[in-house]
């Protein structure tokens, strides 16, 4: 019966030391990953893009000069393809400070703007390539797509000013 | 309100002010965009009574730095209309100031950034003009974090409201190259009263293969339910990327129903629907001037309407960068006539420095007739040229439409674009 029991004793301080070695690493693996986050998270975005060259108002993809590349930003998160005009707004809600890299507010106030009485392919008419929102006669589609999907109207007619081009007729 | 709205805009203009006394010696970085839009059209009212319009907009921006104020920045952006023929729907003048403010970058480890004035805030569950204060700061290593407060411009005295004021915030942690997510939260009152409150997550999870998975979710506070949950992966697979999506949207949660609130959504938030949407886009890029795009889009309503499909299939093909032709072909397709159409559109943006031509046409066709029209035709032409190496573009439009409201209607467009500094 004492062998089993000192057995046991033995086992227990085993299985002890084995928890506060366990403990020690994972403190140390967590101070590492601290150091390695701190390290990583110190990268400070520059105010503006350097000039490549002069794009206009082209749609540019970021993975053409920085590749697929995840750090020290996700540059394909942000490649403007063809259908960029309706999808951005999931990664530019997450840093507005990576759209501000090539665009200053104003060109978001081409679309996005509290009150305006153009509508941007009316403003832009000869940028037809950037793909504007409402080109053509949207009067008449409007009443279709406001019907299967209001939810993509509200985002830019959502508040009582930006609105106002909505109450001429519909009160 | 107007109190500490006023202390606000005199306290951005006084040091704007500051900003704007000429350091001796030293150069200051200035720049000036101007637009100037000339519109021609002619317009009947409900009447029968035609009117000739002729509005001037201006659009005017400026951003300055003086360099002996490493770090602070002056941005003020705003636009004006005068009517130099008839009134239609409007009044004679019109404008609004966009916005004004100042903006602080702290110049040695950029890890702060304060702005004060009149700004657009973008991020989390906001998209709100403010005259306010925001800041941001990156002081501790992986986490970012976001504040605002200030009065909301949409709502300034609108549909007879007074009174608001906006807070929000936006707490984000990620380790680059593998995830980050976020929190972040707006709330609006109105006179103390809770008007508007909105929590939000955001995430985005980078996968082996470079495969992206990303989304945002928003919970209405005051109605205490999820108004909406947007989610996509993105997947490349050598010159292709398929992004397939979900989202869902809860009307009673996503709109707001307060009085004073925008028409016509205030209403729908009655309804209660509920939309789910599912559906892909995709892309292939055979060559490095050739895009080729496609989506479908799947909604699914719990109320109104069956279901809807929506198809987008487009193609671009460029030359030397600047020149661009395009196709456009899409379909709606809703479960009554009433909500179907097709839609085809060809473009073209032919660059010959200096000059341009631009051209577009577009056809929709409607399985039920609209004002007994069954489609809508629209063309456009444009020339345009860029002078004074490229500081000075003149740009010109001819438009013209045949649509279930427009039996033949002409416009044009004369524009002249002026850039200094920057």
């Amino acid at each position: 019966m004492i062998v089993p029991a000192i057995f046991a004793v033995g086992l227990e301080r085993i299985v002890m030391m084995s928890v506060r070695i366990l403990a020690a690493l994972a403190g140390v693996a967590l101070l590492l990953l601290l150091v390695a986050c701190a390290g990583k998270g110190t990268y400070r975005l520059p105010a503006k893009h350097p000039p490549i060259f002069d794009l206009g108002e082209r749609r540019e993809f970021c993975i053409k000069c920085h590749g697929y590349k995840k750090e020290p930003i996700d540059f394909e998160r942000y490649n403007h393809t063809p259908l960029f005009t309706e999808s951005h707004r999931l990664v530019a809600y997450q840093d507005q400070r990576v759209c501000a890299l090539c665009h200053e507010q104003s060109f978001c106030n081409d679309c996005h703007v509290t009150r305006t009485e153009l509508k941007p392919s009316d403003k832009y008419p000869t940028e037809n390539y950037r793909r504007m929102q409402h080109r053509g006669d949207y009067l008449s589609r409007h009443r279709i797509d406001g019907r299967l999907d209001p939810i993509s109207c509200y985002r830019c007619h959502g508040n009582p000013k930006s609105s106002q081009t909505c109450q001429p007729c519909h009160g | 309100m107007k109190f500490w709205r006023g202390i606000i805009i005199g306290m951005a203009a006084s040091a704007a002010a500051l900003l704007l006394v000429p350091a001796t010696g030293v150069a200051a970085d200035l720049g000036i965009s101007s637009d100037t839009i000339v519109r021609v059209l002619e317009r009947d009212d409900k009447n029968g009574s035609m009117h000739s319009l002729l509005p001037v907009y201006e659009f005017l921006r400026l951003d300055y730095s003086a360099p002996r104020m490493p770090g602070l920045s002056l941005h003020v952006h705003g636009w004006g209309r005068l009517n130099l023929r008839d009134n239609y729907n409007s009044n004679t003048t019109a404008g609004e100031l966009l916005y004004a403010y100042l903006d602080y970058l702290e110049p040695g480890s950029r890890d702060w950034q304060l702005r004060l004035g009149r700004q657009y805030i973008f991020e989390g569950v906001t998209r709100e003009s403010i005259d306010g204060l925001y800041a941001k700061t990156d002081i501790v290593p992986t986490v970012t974090a976001s504040a605002y407060a200030g009065f909301p411009v949409n709502l300034d005295e609108t549909n007879g409201r007074t009174g608001d004021s906006i807070f929000g915030f936006r707490l984000a942690q990620g380790l680059p190259g593998y995830y980050d997510a976020a929190v972040s939260y707006k709330k609006v009152s109105n006179d103390s009263a809770r008007d508007e409150e909105i929590l939000g997550t955001d995430a985005t999870l980078l996968l082996p293969g470079n495969i992206t998975l990303l989304g945002h979710s928003s919970y209405n506070l005051v109605t205490s339910g999820w108004g909406e949950h947007s989610y996509e992966a993105r997947i490349p697979i050598a010159s292709l990327e398929f992004r397939p999506f979900y989202q869902k949207f809860t009307y009673g949660d996503f709109f707001s129903s307060k009085p004073g609130s925008a028409h016509p959504f205030r209403f729908l938030s009655g309804y209660n629907d509920k939309i789910t949407v599912v559906g892909s886009e995709g892309f292939w890029y055979p060559a490095e001037n050739v895009e080729v795009g496609a989506r479908y889009k799947h909604y699914e309503y719990d109320r109104r309407y069956g279901s809807a499909d929506m198809y987008t299939a487009l193609a671009t093909l460029r030359r030397k960068i600047f020149s661009e032709v395009g196709i456009e072909f899409g379909r709606v397709e809703g479960d009554i006539a009433e909500n179907r159409y097709y839609l085809g559109r060809a473009y073209a943006y032919w660059d010959a420095a200096p000059y341009f031509v631009t051209g577009d046409v577009m056809y929709v066709s409607y399985d039920d007739p609209i004002y007994r029209e069954d489609r809508s035709f629209f063309a456009s032409l444009g020339v345009g040229g860029r002078f004074m190496e490229k500081a000075l573009t003149l740009k010109l439009s001819l438009d013209y439409s045949e649509d279930p409201y427009f039996a033949k209607d002409y416009r044009g467009t004369f524009a002249a674009s002026y850039t200094y500094g920057k």
